[in-house]
C-alpha cells in the first residue's frame, strides 16, 4: 500500500514537470531579460545621437534637413513609453519598432551625408562616434536576435502539446515578435513624413 | 518515394553547409586556416596570450580565415565566440581577433566584461591605427602581433578578478573530499615508511592511519563528516598499498601551462569593432 502511494507521488511529480509549467516560467523570464537588453542598447544609441549631430553640424552646418530628421526621430523614440508591457502588446511593439527604424533610417542618412565631407570623415571625434554608433547598432542586432529567439522558444512552448494546456490554464499567451525584415527597411529610402503628424 | 525525399533532404543539407563558413573547434588560442602565419609566429603569439591568461585570467584568441562566406563579419564573429565561449564564466573577459583575409575584413569581438576597457572606440582605434596599416602593406603577422600587443596592454590596465585556482572551480564537497584524500594519502605514506622499521600488522597500520587522519582533518578543517571520510580513506589506503607497495609513479604531466585549449564560458553581446583594409 505504501509502495503504491509512493509510486503515485512520483508519477504526479513527473506529470507536473512534464506539463511544461517550469519551461513556461523560465522562457517567460528569459524574454524579459532579453527585452531589457534590447531596450538598453536602443537607449544607448539614442544617447549617442546628440553628440553625433553636434559633431556633424560643426562641419556640415547647412545640411539642416538631415539634422531635423534625426532630431525628430530621436525625440519620437524618447517619447515612447517603454515599459515591460510593450512586449505583451503587438500594437505597441509595432510602434516601438517603427519609431526605432525611423531613427535608424535618419541616422544612416546622416552618415551618408557625412561621406561628402572629407574633413569630417578624418576628424578624430567623428570617427570615434562612428565607431560607437556602429558598435551599438551591432549590439542592437545581437540583442534583437536573441530576443526574437527567446520569443520563438516561448511561443512554441505555449502552442505545442501538452504544454499548451498548462499555458491555457495559467494564462500564458503567445507574445508578439519583432519582424525580421528590419534590415530591408533601413536600407530603403525613408518615405515616412517626418514630423508632419508628430 | 521515401528514398527520393531522403536524397533531397541530404543534398539540401550539403548545399546549406557549403554556403556557411565552417567554424573550427577551439583547440588553441591562435588558429590560422590560411597558412599566413609561420609556426614560430603562432608560437610567439600563443606564448603572449598564455602569459596574459596566466596573469590576468582574460582569454584572447586569434582566428584567421579565408573569407566570411555569406555572413557579415559581425555575424560570423558572434557565431565563433558563441561556440568558443572565450573568457571566464561570469567575468566574461574574452576577446576574439577575427581576420577574413580574402574578404579583407577584420573584427575585434569583445566580451561583456571587457566592454569598459576595450570599448568600441578603443577597438576601432586599434584596428585603424595599428592593424590595418600593416595589413595594407601585406604584413599580416606584424599587424596581428601589434594588434594583440595593444589588446593585451588595454587588458593589463583593467582590474579583473584574479585568475582562478583550478580547485576553486570544484564544488565545495568535491574539494573537501579531495583534501581528505590527499591527507589520507600523505598519512599512509608516512606510516608505510615507519612500518618498515617496526614490524606491526597491517590492520594496526590502517587503524593508526584512520585515527591520525580523523584527528588531523578535524583540527585543520573542523568538519566532522569529512574528517570521517578522511579516516575511512586513511584506513583503506594502507590495505591496498600494503599488497603491491606504493610505487611512487611520478607521472610527468608535461608542460601544463594553463593556456587553455577550451573556452571558459564567457558571454558576448556584440561589443567591439570591425574594419577593412
Amino acid at each position: 500500500m505504501i509502495r503504491m502511494k509512493n509510486l503515485f507521488i512520483i508519477l504526479l511529480a513527473l506529470t507536473l514537470a512534464g506539463c511544461g509549467y517550469n519551461d513556461l516560467q523560465r522562457r517567460d523570464e528569459q524574454i524579459k531579460a532579453n527585452w531589457s537588453e534590447v531596450l538598453n542598447q536602443y537607449q544607448r544609441r539614442a544617447d549617442l545621437v546628440p553628440n553625433l549631430v553636434r559633431t556633424v553640424q560643426a562641419f556640415a552646418a547647412h545640411e539642416k534637413e538631415v539634422f531635423t530628421q534625426v532630431t525628430q526621430a530621436r525625440a519620437k523614440v524618447g517619447s515612447l513609453n517603454l515599459s515591460a508591457e510593450t512586449i505583451q502588446n503587438s500594437e505597441q511593439l509595432g510602434n516601438f519598432q517603427a519609431a526605432q527604424s525611423e531613427l535608424s533610417g535618419a541616422l544612416s542618412r546622416l552618415l551618408m551625408v557625412s561621406e561628402n565631407y572629407p574633413q569630417l570623415k578624418s576628424d578624430g571625434a567623428f570617427r570615434d562616434l562612428q565607431a560607437q554608433l556602429e558598435g551599438t547598432e551591432n549590439r542592437i542586432a545581437v540583442a534583437r536576435n536573441r530576443y526574437i529567439k527567446a520569443v520563438q522558444e516561448y511561443n512554441i512552448t505555449v502552442r505545442s502539446f501538452p504544454s499548451n494546456l498548462t499555458a491555457k490554464y495559467f494564462d500564458f499567451t503567445v507574445k508578439p515578435n519583432f519582424s525580421v525584415d528590419n534590415a530591408a527597411e533601413i536600407s530603403k529610402p525613408v518615405e515616412v513624413s517626418f514630423g508632419g503628424d508628430k | 518515394m521515401r528514398y527520393l525525399i531522403g536524397l533531397l533532404l541530404f543534398s539540401w543539407s550539403l548545399l546549406a553547409s557549403a554556403e556557411a563558413v565552417k567554424i573550427p573547434d577551439y583547440t588553441q588560442p591562435v588558429i590560422d586556416q590560411t597558412g599566413t602565419l609561420t609556426k614560430a609566429q603562432i608560437q610567439g603569439l600563443t606564448a603572449k596570450l598564455g602569459a596574459l591568461e596566466k596573469e590576468k585570467g582574460a582569454q584572447v584568441a586569434v582566428l584567421v580565415i579565408a573569407d566570411t562566406g555569406d555572413d557579415t563579419i559581425e555575424a560570423l564573429s558572434l557565431q565563433v565566440v558563441e561556440k568558443w565561449k572565450l573568457g571566464r564564466k561570469d567575468v566574461d573577459d574574452g576577446v576574439l581577433l577575427l581576420i577574413a583575409k580574402e574578404s579583407r575584413e577584420l573584427r575585434i569581438e569583445v566580451g561583456y566584461g571587457l566592454e569598459g576597457a576595450l570599448s568600441d572606440v578603443i577597438a576601432s582605434r586599434i584596428i585603424r591605427d595599428f592593424i590595418t596599416p600593416e595589413f595594407k602593406k601585406g604584413n599580416y603577422a606584424e599587424g596581428i602581433d601589434t594588434g594583440i600587443t595593444q589588446i593585451i596592454n588595454v587588458i593589463q590596465g583593467e582590474p579583473l578578478p584574479e585568475p582562478a585556482n583550478p580547485l576553486d572551480d570544484l564544488p565545495e564537497w568535491q574539494r573537501s573530499l579531495l583534501y581528505a584524500f590527499l591527507m589520507a594519502l600523505a598519512i599512509s605514506a608516512v606510516l608505510e615508511k615507519a612500518v618498515r622499521l617496526v614490524d606491526i600488522p597491517n590492520y594496526a597500520v590502517s587503524g593508526t592511519a584512520a585515527v591520525i587522519g580523523f584527528g588531523a582533518y578535524f583540527v585543520i578543517f573542523g568538519s566532522v563528516i569529512y574528517a570521517l571520510a578522511c579516516a575511512v580513506m586513511a584506513f583503506v589506503i594502507p590495505m591496498i598499498t600494503a599488497n603491491g607497495g606504493m610505487k611512487s609513479s611520478s607521472r610527468d604531466r608535461g608542460n601544463s601551462s594553463r593556456s587553455s585549449s577550451r573556452g571558459g564560458g564567457g558571454s558576448f553581446g556584440g561589443g567591439g569593432s570591425s574594419g577593412s583594409w
